[in-house]
């Protein structure tokens, strides 16, 4: 018996795939057979071994993303909540709290009223309208606490967002984008970065689809995160992953690019062009792009005049001076590649992606391009509490 | 096959091995890590991080070392409880506690550090492994190594058979094979290479 014929009789008899006839047969020759037998012992030390390794391979994964979200709820924790209480006193001190700043919850008490009645004003006038605000405001309020963390209408208003975690929906909103009829999705890492469970959205004509995803790998340099969808109503078939077309070099300075994002429930089109190659303070990652953004445009993908994918708009510095910034694709590449060399669930995927060779969309116009690509964008919306706990 | 000494003195031996000490929010999370929950493992986060992470810094370590010892007694801990004979005789945080204790130990005494520690919790003293283990551990290190050798896309075609359990078509269509014949012939090329350097790896040692 060659190998390969005697290996196919021991895999079939491991993996129970023999006829009884054939299992009576095998287990005689095995009986008789030295290097059978010896070959039988091999085959499964190897299978068992071959298990271990990837179970545990797959442990660690699990490991290393519970230790991640750990650590960055660790770090959002000492940076919102400052020392004036040990940690081990927290169970103790809220009613001390109510006591001592009673007079500056009162004036948050009151802000909050003035705010509510002003919303409702809006309301009336116009639904979308209070929307784009609200972002702007979610946006606008975690750049205040870090500039003003002793400011202590602030402080009250975290440690009771802190005290009472199941009333918490400080969501977050932001846009990735599909990469794969495997569920894989990319967006930016800070959007991410807090979150215990995010929801990926997406208004169309006939229905709102909403989808739940989970982090799998994020580089914290390159400001790029790869979410999974884990959803039983994620139906890969409905998205045409055949427009998409990521480059691996650079574009020109002046080349016209465009986005699509959700800065608010609605799919947003942005137009300009690639002002500099470098980034905020020089970064060399990223693009500097003459995109009006708006919050909520981050990780939306950033198109050539081609329909190539050629950047993730990061927006962070929006606030600055009416620029917009994009992770360059060529380090999207490699994000992408590296995860591919580690993962092997996420090499195939990677394949494909490579593997395409042309600009599909190269002789649409514009809003044949964004008919085609608009399917692969959503909004991506990010709870700090997870929904279980 | 891990057994683990008295706790208390005030506890008989053979109460510790028949009256586990368990709550059932312990049993749950037991479970959630058998099956590998990302969620569950936050948890052992949240219950034992703090504390391990204390002892090391207070006993000559870093937050780096913390941080690595932590998540090795993960995977040590994931893999105990899901051995079949497994008996929580403790709760779970002391003993996660207790495999990191005896893991950080371990390390100084390799460094030739001293070893008079200081502990801020209680803890159970684990036995040193026998020598099934280390049989078990040698294999295992061969077989991390052999797959580094194998390299792709060998190691990702075996994944894909034996451990995502996909039909040859499958693989043929995933790897670019041109027929689920061709897909098996390479999948027997790649397991032989991977037997070939795997026990030669574990006769050399």
């Amino acid at each position: 018996m060659k190998w390969e014929e005697r290996i196919t009789w021991i895999e079939g008899y491991y993996e129970q795939r023999l006829s009884e006839e054939e299992r009576q047969h095998f287990e005689q020759l095995l009986a008789t057979d030295k290097v059978l037998q010896k070959e039988w012992e091999d085959y499964c030390t190897l299978r068992q071994n071959m298990e271990a390794y990837w179970k545990s391979q797959q442990l660690k994964k699990r490991i290393q993303q519970a230790g991640a979200l750990f650590f960055a709820e660790k770090k959002q924790q000492a940076s919102t909540q400052e020392k004036p209480f040990g940690a081990d006193a927290a169970p103790v001190r809220k009613p001390k709290v109510w006591h001592y700043h009673l007079s500056s919850m009162l004036i948050a008490a009151s802000v909050a009223a003035v705010v509510t009645v002003f919303a409702i004003n809006f309301y009336k006038v116009n639904t979308l309208e209070v929307k784009q605000q609200n972002y702007y405001q979610a946006l606008k309020r975690d750049i205040d606490e870090i500039r003003e963390q002793n400011a202590s209408l602030i402080k009250e208003r975290e440690k009771e967002e802190e005290d009472m975690p199941a009333l918490r929906q400080a969501n977050t909103s932001a846009t990735a984008f599909l990469l794969s009829a495997e569920g894989y999705v990319v967006t930016t890492y800070h959007a991410v970065e807090n979150a215990r469970s995010m929801q990926l959205v997406q208004y169309r004509e006939q229905d709102t689809i909403q989808l739940d995803a989970a982090l799998v790998h994020f580089d914290k340099t390159l400001d790029l995160a790869l979410l999974k969808i884990e959803d039983t109503a994620f139906q890969p078939n409905e998205y045409d992953l055949k427009s998409l077309r990521l480059i691996a070099g650079t574009i020109d300075l002046g080349e016209e690019v465009f986005t699509l994002a959700y800065p608010r429930e609605d799919l947003v089109y942005g137009v300009g062009a690639v002002s500099a190659h470098t980034g905020y303070e020089g970064d060399t990652l990223a693009y500097e792009i003459s995109i009006p953004v708006n919050p909520g445009n981050s990780g939306s993908p950033l198109f050539d005049g081609a329909g190539r994918l050629v950047g993730v708009i990061t927006g962070k510095h929006t606030q600055s001076e009416g620029a917009a910034f994009a992770v360059k694709s060529t380090y999207l590449w490699q994000f992408l590649q590296h995860i591919a060399e580690a993962d092997s669930s996420f090499a195939a995927c990677w394949q494909h992606l490579v593997a395409q060779r042309y600009a599909p969309l190269r002789y649409y116009k514009r809003p044949a391009q964004i008919k085609a690509l608009r399917p692969l964008v959503f909004e991506l919306k990010t709870y700090s509490q997870s929904a279980l706990q | 096959m891990h057994r683990f000494g008295k706790i208390e003195s005030h506890v008989s031996p053979t109460q510790t091995s028949t009256m586990p000490i368990q709550s059932s929010t312990d049993e749950q999370l037991l479970e959630g890590i058998r099956r590998g929950d990302t969620a569950a493992i936050l948890q052992l986060y949240k219950m034992s991080y703090h504390s391990v992470e204390h002892f090391i810094v207070q006993n000559s370590g870093s937050e780096a070392d913390a941080q690595d010892i932590f998540q090795e007694a993960l995977i040590v801990l994931c893999e105990k409880v899901s051995q079949p004979h497994f008996m929580l005789t403790s709760s779970l945080s002391t003993l996660l506690y207790s495999i990191c204790r005896r893991m950080w130990l371990k390390r100084l005494r390799d460094a030739k550090r001293h070893l008079d520690v200081d502990d801020f919790q209680e803890f159970i003293p684990l036995e040193e492994e026998n020598e099934d283990w280390e049989a078990m551990e040698q294999q295992r290190r061969a077989m991390h190594r052999a797959m580094e050798e194998l390299g792709s896309p060998c190691k990702e075609l075996l994944k894909a058979y034996y451990f995502e359990h996909r039909s040859m078509q499958e693989i043929a269509d995933l790897f670019g094979y041109t027929n689920a014949k061709n897909a098996k012939n390479q999948k027997y090329k790649c397991l032989q290479r991977l037997k070939r350097y795997f026990f030669k790896i574990l006769d050399v040692k």
